[in-house]
């Protein structure tokens, strides 16, 4: 009966949310896929972020910098040496990630607040570094993506990144799931909720630390390809912006850190909310979408310190165990 | 001959700007210090207090300086307000820190949306005679608004010394910085000495963004983000709660753009100064004058 029952608990909503994301583009207007695509690509971002922030505690205010160093990889080598990329975001991936296990490296000595401040002054010189080395990167004037075709990631109209972007955000769910009940994972909880604690019954702090970066890096590494993608064109100033680090995180926290879900759940109120009202008094009123945000944010940390999942996840659990205890 | 004389004139110059990087940084560190809080809004502070000289020049007419004044006070009214609302309801709970951030990341966004809507995103400046007199000391030669602004710095970082020292709520401010739990068993109000710091603490980023209107004439909603980093880096490079060590720090990190300048180029100055900072933080996290952190 408890498989059952976890079965239609779960698993229908679930298949029913699943249904709903992969048919949606048949019935909605640009406009509204354009809002839920970015929302997924958000979502995977904060998900990304979750592994060393939520899970790890590494409080990272630097997320935007891996973003960048994906971009720009996979951009780099689809315009000058030709790689598609479908290849290009491993390799996205794997610089995002080495530059992650540094920031993994810093999070041994940095505690807290000094890590955060540690993230963004890495962020800020990845941002410079870029800048600097115009013969690769283009310096101020960035990269344009001038090739085409879905071989090399792109695509006429919006609905194949909609895809794209869904399934990435599944993709991300899924690796959560799996990561929050593997032996690493546990031992990265383990880490943040006691580090010494942790030595003492065997788990490698060091370890965990710079695997647990560098995993999250490698994942923001390569959603920074897709971004790349998406938007055709990279440049320091629009990827490395501390907006976008602190977005990130926003995210996962109004969400729901530390679960596979905070992330979907916080993207899917914070950027259609952002976008629409943007779109909605964009001319008039700029800013006005922004102090929204800023709003909801202040009042999610103030008064549901666990993020919205977490609220979620109480209010149902006492409705649950009502029900059986009545 | 000319060349090093440019060069001092450069690094002086450099070293004048780290003066009132001092000062940006004085409000953090003591919100640091009492409240282990991270504000967020900080730079945001600086650019109202800007927009604060704007208005009361350009409408009043009134002297830039008074204009500081009236700024440290505006501003640590909002200071209080916004320390009601975003950092007394999370910063004694478990995770405290990384809470404040995020809130007065709220703060600093909203603070920024206010300007954008209501002040244009377009820069303004003011008429000011300061900025255009100038003094040449020893050959070398400064605007007179730059030179008050680097002794403004000075002499109000002495002050807030001498106020921690000297009068009963500057005490109780040391007090609760040093162990806020003994401070609330011999009777002190701790969450109004919070509230006063904060206020304090935004009431000089206010002034300093005055001083910084006055001789770097570029107020727009989003001036305060460069100043923010610099006070971050400061404030790490002093360590966090330390108050003369602003002043130095600050020079030094001025100094150190002005190298970075000369040696290498304006474009790699920013890039010299983040391996610095990481250098440091990594080594030293105390920073240079901070003493060393107690494991808890």
């Amino acid at each position: 009966m408890g498989l059952e029952l976890k079965f239609t608990r779960k698993l229908i909503p679930a298949a029913i949310l699943l249904v709903i994301g992969a048919v949606f583009p048949l019935f909605a207007d640009e406009f509204l896929v354009s809002i839920l695509m970015q929302a997924y690509l958000w979502a995977f971002l904060a998900m990304s972020w979750d592994v060393i922030g939520g899970y790890g505690g590494q409080f990272s205010l630097g997320h935007a910098a891996f973003l960048a160093l994906g971009a720009y990889t996979s951009t780099i080598l689809l315009q000058s040496y030709n790689i598609s990329p479908w290849v290009g975001m491993w390799a996205a991936g794997v610089v995002a990630g080495a530059a992650g296990a540094l920031v993994g490296i810093a999070s041994l000595r940095l505690k807290g607040p000094f890590f955060a401040l540690g993230t963004i002054a890495f962020a800020e010189l990845v941002k410079l570094l870029l800048l600097y080395f115009k013969g690769i990167t283009g310096g101020p004037l960035g990269i344009l993506i001038t090739k085409s075709g879905p071989e090399n990631m792109l695509f006429e109209t919006q609905t194949p990144y909609y895809y794209l972007m869904f399934v990435l955000m599944l993709a991300g769910i899924l690796f959560l799931k799996w990561f929050e009940s593997s032996r690493f994972g546990i031992g990265l909880v383990a880490v943040r909720e006691d580090e010494e604690a942790a030595e003492g019954v065997g788990i490698n702090v060091y370890r965990a630390k710079v695997i647990g970066a560098a995993i999250s890096a490698f994942l923001t590494g390569i959603g920074g390809t897709i971004y790349a993608q998406w938007i055709h064109f990279i440049r320091p100033d629009i990827l490395v912006k501390l907006e976008y680090s602190t977005q990130i995180a926003a995210i996962d926290v109004v969400g729901g850190a530390g679960s596979p879900y905070g992330g979907l759940i916080g993207a899917l109120i914070l950027v259609p909310l952002s976008l629409y009202l943007n779109a909605l008094f964009g001319g008039m009123i700029a800013g006005l979408s922004l102090i929204l945000y800023g709003v909801v944010l202040l009042i999610v940390v103030v008064m549901i310190p666990g993020g919205i999942y977490g609220l979620l996840r109480r209010r149902l659990g006492r409705k649950f165990s009502d029900k059986r205890r009545g | 001959m000319i060349e090093l004389s440019a060069y001092t004139q450069l690094l002086v110059s450099y070293a004048i700007l780290g003066g009132v990087y001092g000062l940006t940084a004085l409000g953090l560190s003591l919100i640091w210090g009492v409240m282990k809080a991270v504000n967020w809004a900080h730079g945001d502070f600086l650019m109202v207090g800007m927009y604060t000289a704007f208005w009361t020049v350009t409408l009043f007419g009134i002297d830039p300086y008074i204009a500081a004044i009236v700024a440290f006070i505006l501003l640590g009214l909002i200071g209080m307000v916004t320390h009601v609302i975003a950092i007394e309801p999370v910063v004694e709970k478990p995770g405290g820190h990384e809470a404040t951030l995020l809130t007065t990341l709220g703060i600093s966004v909203i603070l920024e949306s206010l300007a954008l809507i209501l002040w244009s995103p377009s820069p303004r400046s003011y008429q000011n005679v300061y900025k255009n007199t100038f003094l040449e000391v020893l050959g070398i030669r400064t605007s007179v608004a730059e030179a008050i602004a680097f002794v403004v710095s000075i002499a109000s970082i002495v002050a807030v010394d001498q106020f921690l020292k000297r009068v009963k709520i500057g005490k109780a401010i040391r007090a609760v910085s040093q162990n806020p739990v003994g401070a609330r068993v011999v009777g002190i109000d701790v969450p109004k000495i919070r509230l006063m710091t904060f206020g304090l603490g935004v009431g000089l980023a206010g002034m300093a963004g005055v001083l910084v209107s006055t001789f770097y004439p570029n107020i727009r909603p989003l001036a305060g983000y460069v100043w923010d980093i610099a006070s971050y880096v400061v404030v790490i490079f002093a360590g966090l709660g330390t108050i003369y060590g602003v002043i130095f720090a600050g020079i030094i990190i001025g100094i150190t753009e002005g190298l970075g300048t000369i040696v290498f180029s304006n474009a790699f100055r920013q890039i010299l100064v983040y391996v610095v900072f990481l250098v440091v933080l990594l080594l030293r996290p105390q920073g240079l004058f901070g003493k060393a952190l107690r494991r808890v």
